[in-house]
C-alpha cells in the first residue's frame, strides 16, 4: 500500500434488489491524484462515486477514508462527508438562497466559521471563477455553465480533501462545457485530489493521471491516460474508445 | 403591475357591489309585489285606496279617515293600479270584483269581510215619473215572474251560468224606443262581449223594455256621464249597477231597487297561501315542520304518511311554515304563541294537538339531586313562587310585573349547572343576552333552595339529555315533556307546568309589510343585538386563529415524521400510526370530531368549549395541513436532499435549512386555502353551544324571525375575513418569490 492513499476501497459492492450494479471494486485514490472513471451508460461508475460519500448505502465492503472506515456505524459520516465534497450533473444549488449564501452555508452552520470570515472567502472563491458580480443573485437568474462553477466553489468553501464529480458537464450546453472544465483543470493544477466520473476524453486525457475503465460492476482496465488510450487491452474498452472517439 | 394593482382593488370592490345590488334586489322585490297592508275595514284609515269616479265606492272611501282616494275613470284602472302597488285596496262592487279577481289569480285577493251592502236601482230623469212607473211596474211583474232571478241566474249562479239567457217574445212588435245609458265596464252587470253590450243590467233592461212595448237602445257612456245624459234627455233612464243616494236623489230619481251587492275590498295578498291544514285531522300526508328531538317530532312521527322535517330551531320551522316549504308547524302553545304574535300571516289552530307535563331531567345516578330539586319544587310549589314567575311571564296582567328575587343574604355553596336551549320563549329565551324565562327563573329559585350558584348553559335542544347523561351540566330545564324514550336514558322531576303541543298554519293573511328600517332596528339596534355578532366574531377569530397554530405545528410534524419515515424506510410502526390518524381525521365529518370531543372523550370533565372547539379543528386542520406538506416536501427535487447532505449536514439539518423553506412556499396557496376552509368550519362550532359567529346570527335569527339580515351579516363577514386572509397568503408568497425574481 503506498504511503500517501486518501481513500481505499475494499471489495466494494452494491446491489439494488437483484441488481447487482457493483461486484466488489478494490482500489487505492492518493492524495493528489486526478481519477476519472470511464465506463458504458449502466456500468456503475455514478454509482460508485454515490457509495463512496455513501448517498447510496454499499451492500458490503469498506471505504476507508484517511484510515477512518465510513461505513462502520460508529463513524460519524456527517462530519467524515465535509472531507469529501460532490458536484452534481444537475448542480443542485439551492435556489432559495442567494449565490453567496449557497457558498457560505454549510462553512458557517457546520464548521462554525464567522459569517464575515466565511462571506469574504466565499467572494474570494466567486473571484476566482468570476462570477464575484453575481454574489447576491439567486440560482436561477445563472446559466448552466454559471450554476456549475458556482457548485464548484460550494464544495471548495468547505475546504475539503477530495471533491467527487458526478459527471459535471453532461447538463451543460456545449458552449459552457469549457468554462467548467477550465475551472476543474486549474484545481488539478493547484493539487486538489479528484474523482471524475465524466466523459470528456480531452479532459480525461490531458489532466487525469489514472483512468479506471469500469465495465458490468467491475474494474476492466487502471492505468495512465496512455496506457488507457493508446494501448488499450480490455476488448470492451476498444469497443468503448471506438465509439467516442 | 399597474394594472395587478388595480385590479386587485377592483375584485373586492365588484364583490361589494354585487352584495349591495343583491341586497337591492332583495328588498326592491318585496316591495314590488308586496302584499297590501291592508287585512280588515280598520286598515283602511291612511291608506291610499283606489275608487272608480263616481261610484258608491268614492263616497264610502272619502269617509275614511286619513285616507287618500285616488279616483278612476274605470274601475278596471283602480285595479290596475292596485295590482302595481299604486293604491293600498281598491273598493268596488262585489260582482265586477269577483270578474277581476278570477283574472288575476293569486295578485288578488278579496277581503272577506264586506264593506257595506247597498242596492242597485234604475234611474231616470225627475220630472219623468210616467216612465219611473212603467218601469217600476214592469220590474215588479219581472220580479213575480222570476224572470230577474232567471236573468241574474245566468250571469252569477254557479249552476246557472249562461245556461238560462232571457229571450223577447217572438210576436213582439216595437212602437218606438227605450234608451239606456250605461258604462259596460262592469261585469257581469254590464260589459262587452263579442261586440255585444251585455249583462244583468243590459238583459233585465231589454226585459223591460219588452214589457214596455219599446225597442231596447244601448248607449254605453263614462259613469259619471250618466246622470247627466238621464237628465238632459238623451237617455230615458240610466241602469249601470247604480246604487240610491242621497245626492244622487237630489238630481235625479231611482226606480225600485232590482237587487242588493256588497261592495268589498280587493287587496294584494301575500305571496303564500293559506296552509290546507285547518285541523289536527288535516295533518294526514302534510308536510309537518317539528324541531328535532321535541315532543312534537315524535307526535309527527305518528301521524300518517306525514313528511317530517326536522329543524334544529323552532324558529326554523316556522320560518319554513312561512315560506310554504312545510303546511303546518307542530309545537309547544307558549313559544308558538310568541311565534304568531309577531307574524300575522300565522294562527294557533283551535283545538290542542296534546296537553303534556314539562319537568326538570337530572342524571340517572344523581338520585340526590333528584331529591333536592322534587324537595325545592314542591317548597316552591307550595309558597306560591312558581305561579309567581309562570305569571311573570304568561298571564296577561300579571307579566313582566313579579319577577322572581334571591333572597338577600344567600349565601352560595358551588355550583348547579343547568342545561338549556334559550330559544323558547318564554321558557327560557335570550333578552339582551341574559338567558331569561319561566324554566331560567325557576332553576334560580331551585338553586337557592339549594345553596347553589345557578349556571346556565346554553346549547342544543337534542344536545341537552347528552349534557346531563355526560355531567357536563347537572340538570336539563328546557321546557322538557316526560316520554318513555327519554325516561330510558335520564330521570325526570316532578312536573312543573301542564303545556300543550298546538299546530301552527298559514292563516292565508300576508305576513307583515317589510319594512327596510325597522328590519334593521330590530336585527341590530334593539336591545344591542348586534353584540350577538361582534361577540360571535371575537369568538371565530379567537377559535380559528388558535386552531390554525395547533394544526399547523401538529401537521407539521406529522409531514416531517411521515415523510421521514417514507424516505428512510425506517419506523414503519410510527408511519402507521400516522397514516391510521390521518384516514380517521379526514375521514370522518369534522362536526362528528367535534361532538366526540366533547360528549365522549371529555364527557365527564367540566372543559372550556372554546378549548374544545380548538382541539377539534385544530386536529382536524392537522391532517389536512399533514398532507399538504408532505406533498410539498415531496416536491423538492430529492437533488436537493443530496446537496445538503453531501455538504455534511445532517438529515434535521438538510430539512430545516433546504428542504422546508422550498417547501413551505410552494404549499403556501395550499395552506392559505386550508386556513379559509378552516375558519368557515368553525361556523359548526354551534352545536357544542359556542356562541360564535353563525351561532350570533343565527340568535338574532331567531329573535326576529327575519333571516335577509342576519344571514346576510354574517355571510358578509366571513367573506370580508376571508378575502383578508387570502391578501395575506398573497402578500406571504409574493415575498417568498424572491428567487424567482
Amino acid at each position: 500500500m503506498k504511503d500517501n492513499v486518501m481513500i481505499h476501497v475494499e471489495d466494494l459492492k452494491k446491489s439494488f434488489g437483484d441488481v447487482h450494479v457493483l461486484k466488489g471494486i478494490t482500489t487505492d485514490i492518493c492524495k493528489g491524484e486526478v481519477l476519472v472513471i470511464l465506463g458504458p451508460s449502466g456500468c456503475g461508475k455514478s454509482t460508485f462515486l454515490r457509495c463512496l460519500n455513501l448517498l447510496e448505502d454499499p451492500t458490503g465492503g469498506h471505504i476507508y477514508l484517511d484510515g477512518t472506515d465510513l461505513i462502520d456505524p460508529k463513524t460519524n459520516i456527517n462530519k467524515e462527508r465535509q472531507k469529501m465534497m460532490m458536484v452534481f450533473q444537475h448542480f443542485n444549488l439551492f435556489p432559495h438562497l442567494t449565490i453567496l449564501q449557497n457558498l457560505t452555508v454549510a462553512p458557517t452552520k457546520l464548521k462554525g466559521v464567522p459569517q464575515a470570515q466565511a462571506d469574504d472567502e466565499a467572494m474570494a472563491l466567486l473571484r476566482r471563477v468570476g462570477l464575484e458580480e453575481k454574489a447576491s443573485a439567486y440560482p436561477n437568474q445563472l446559466s448552466g455553465g454559471q450554476k456549475q462553477r458556482v457548485a464548484i466553489c460550494r464544495a471548495l468553501a468547505m475546504k475539503p480533501e477530495v471533491i467527487l464529480f458526478d459527471e459535471p458537464t453532461s447538463a451543460l450546453d456545449p458552449e459552457m462545457v469549457g468554462e467548467v472544465l477550465d475551472v476543474m483543470k486549474q484545481l488539478a493544477n493547484e493539487g486538489m485530489t479528484m474523482i471524475c466520473v465524466t466523459h470528456e476524453m480531452g479532459f480525461a486525457r490531458e489532466v487525469a493521471n489514472r483512468i479506471i475503465f469500469f465495465d458490468e460492476g467491475v474494474i476492466a482496465e487502471d492505468g495512465t491516460p496512455e496506457q488507457v488510450f493508446d494501448h488499450p487491452k480490455n476488448e470492451r474498452l476498444k469497443a468503448f474508445l471506438s465509439k467516442i472517439l | 403591475m399597474r394594472n395587478k394593482k388595480l385590479s386587485r382593488k377592483l375584485i373586492p370592490l365588484m364583490i361589494v357591489f354585487v352584495l349591495i345590488m343583491g341586497l337591492m334586489t332583495g328588498c326592491g322585490s318585496k316591495n314590488n309585489i308586496e302584499a297590501s297592508p291592508v287585512y280588515g275595514v280598520d286598515d283602511l284609515a291612511n291608506k291610499t285606496i283606489g275608487v272608480q269616479l263616481g261610484t258608491t265606492g268614492d263616497i264610502y272611501a272619502s269617509d275614511i279617515e286619513g285616507a287618500d282616494v285616488q279616483k278612476f275613470n274605470k274601475g278596471a284602472d283602480a285595479v290596475q293600479a292596485l295590482k302595481q302597488g299604486k293604491v293600498d285596496a281598491v273598493i268596488i262592487d262585489e260582482q265586477p270584483a269577483k270578474a277581476f279577481v278570477s283574472r288575476n289569480e293569486g295578485k288578488l285577493a278579496i277581503l272577506d269581510e264586506a264593506f257595506v251592502t247597498e242596492e242597485y236601482a234604475i234611474c231616470f230623469a225627475k220630472e219623468n215619473i210616467a216612465l219611473q212607473d212603467q218601469v217600476n211596474k214592469a220590474l215588479a211583474e219581472l220580479k213575480e215572474e222570476g224572470t230577474l232571478d232567471q236573468i241574474i241566474g245566468n250571469y252569477i249562479g254557479d249552476d246557472t251560468k249562461g245556461k238560462q239567457p232571457y229571450e223577447s217574445p217572438e210576436d213582439i212588435k216595437y212602437d218606438g224606443k227605450l234608451i239606456m245609458a250605461t258604462n259596460a265596464e262592469f261585469e257581469p252587470y254590464e260589459f262587452l262581449h263579442e261586440g255585444e253590450i251585455v249583462g244583468i243590467d243590459a238583459e233585465m233592461a231589454r226585459a223591460i223594455a219588452d214589457k214596455l212595448g219599446k225597442e231596447l237602445e244601448i248607449q254605453n257612456i263614462q259613469f259619471d256621464s250618466i246622470i247627466t245624459a238621464v237628465q238632459s234627455g238623451k237617455a230615458d233612464m240610466g241602469i249601470a249597477g247604480m246604487t240610491v243616494t242621497e245626492d244622487r236623489l237630489k238630481n235625479i230619481n231611482f226606480s225600485d231597487p232590482y237587487t242588493t251587492a256588497k261592495q268589498v275590498i280587493v287587496v294584494r295578498p301575500g305571496e303564500v297561501g293559506a296552509s290546507p291544514v285547518k285541523t289536527a285531522d288535516d295533518l294526514n300526508g302534510k308536510k309537518i315542520g317539528v324541531q328535532l328531538g321535541t315532543t312534537g317530532d315524535i307526535y309527527a312521527s305518528d301521524i300518517e304518511d306525514a313528511k317530517v322535517e326536522k329543524y334544529n330551531k323552532g324558529a326554523d320551522a316556522v320560518q319554513a311554515l312561512k315560506q310554504g316549504k312545510v303546511d303546518a308547524v307542530i309545537i309547544d302553545g307558549q313559544p308558538a304563541k310568541a311565534f304568531v304574535d309577531r307574524n300575522r300571516d300565522l294562527s294557533i289552530l283551535d283545538d290542542p294537538f296534546v296537553t303534556e307535563e314539562y319537568a326538570i331531567c337530572i342524571a340517572k345516578g344523581n338520585l340526590d339531586l333528584l331529591d333536592d330539586v322534587n324537595k325545592a319544587l314542591a317548597e316552591l310549589k307550595e309558597e306560591g313562587v312558581l305561579d309567581q314567575i309562570v305569571g311573570n311571564y304568561i298571564g296577561d296582567d300579571t307579566k313582566g310585573k313579579q319577577p322572581y328575587e334571591s333572597p338577600e343574604d344567600i349565601k352560595y355553596d358551588g355550583k348547579l349547572i343547568m342545561a338549556t336551549n334559550a330559544e323558547f320563549e318564554p321558557y327560557e329565551y335570550l333578552s339582551k343576552g341574559e338567558i331569561v324565562g319561566i324554566d331560567a327563573e325557576m332553576a334560580k329559585a331551585i338553586a337557592d333552595k339549594l345553596g347553589k350558584e345557578l349556571e346556565i348553559q346554553n346549547i342544543q335542544f337534542d344536545s341537552i339529555i347528552t349534557a346531563v347523561q355526560s355531567g357536563k351540566a347537572d340538570m336539563g330545564v328546557a321546557g322538557m315533556t316526560v316520554t318513555e324514550d327519554r325516561l330510558k336514558n335520564i330521570n325526570f322531576t316532578d312536573p312543573y307546568t301542564t303545556a300543550s303541543q298546538v299546530i301552527i298554519v298559514r292563516n292565508g293573511k300576508s305576513a307583515t309589510a317589510f319594512d327596510l328600517k325597522e328590519s334593521i332596528y330590530n336585527n341590530f339596534q334593539k336591545d344591542s343585538r348586534w353584540k350577538y355578532i361582534t361577540n360571535g366574531l371575537f369568538v371565530t377569530i379567537q377559535i380559528t386563529s388558535c386552531a390554525v397554530i395547533l394544526g399547523i405545528v401538529l401537521g407539521f410534524l406529522i409531514a416531517i415524521a411521515r415523510s421521514s419515515c417514507d424516505m428512510t424506510g425506517k419506523a414503519k410502526l410510527l408511519n402507521w400510526i400516522l397514516k391510521a390518524y390521518l384516514t380517521l381525521i379526514r375521514g370522518t365529518p369534522a362536526m362528528i370530531q367535534l361532538l366526540i370531543i366533547y360528549y365522549v372523550i371529555f364527557a365527564s370533565s367540566n372543559i372550556n368549549k372554546i378549548l374544545v372547539a380548538v382541539l377539534a379543528f385544530g386536529l382536524n386542520s392537522s391532517a389536512y395541513i399533514a398532507e399538504i406538506v408532505r406533498a410539498g416536501i415531496m416536491s423538492i427535487d430529492s437533488g436537493q436532499f443530496e446537496a445538503g447532505r453531501s455538504l455534511g449536514f445532517t438529515y434535521a439539518q438538510t430539512m430545516r435549512h433546504f428542504i422546508m423553506p422550498q417547501a413551505f412556499k410552494n404549499v403556501l396557496p395550499a395552506l392559505g386555502n386550508e386556513f379559509i376552509v378552516l375558519l368557515k368550519e368553525t361556523s359548526i362550532a354551534g352545536y357544542i353551544g359556542i356562541m360564535d359567529l353563525t351561532r350570533g346570527g343565527d340568535t338574532i335569527r331567531s329573535l326576529t324571525y327575519e333571516a335577509f339580515f342576519p344571514l346576510m351579516t354574517v355571510a358578509l363577514i366571513y367573506l370580508v375575513m376571508v378575502m383578508g386572509l387570502t391578501a395575506l397568503v398573497g402578500k406571504m408568497e409574493r415575498s417568498l418569490k424572491n428567487d424567482e425574481r
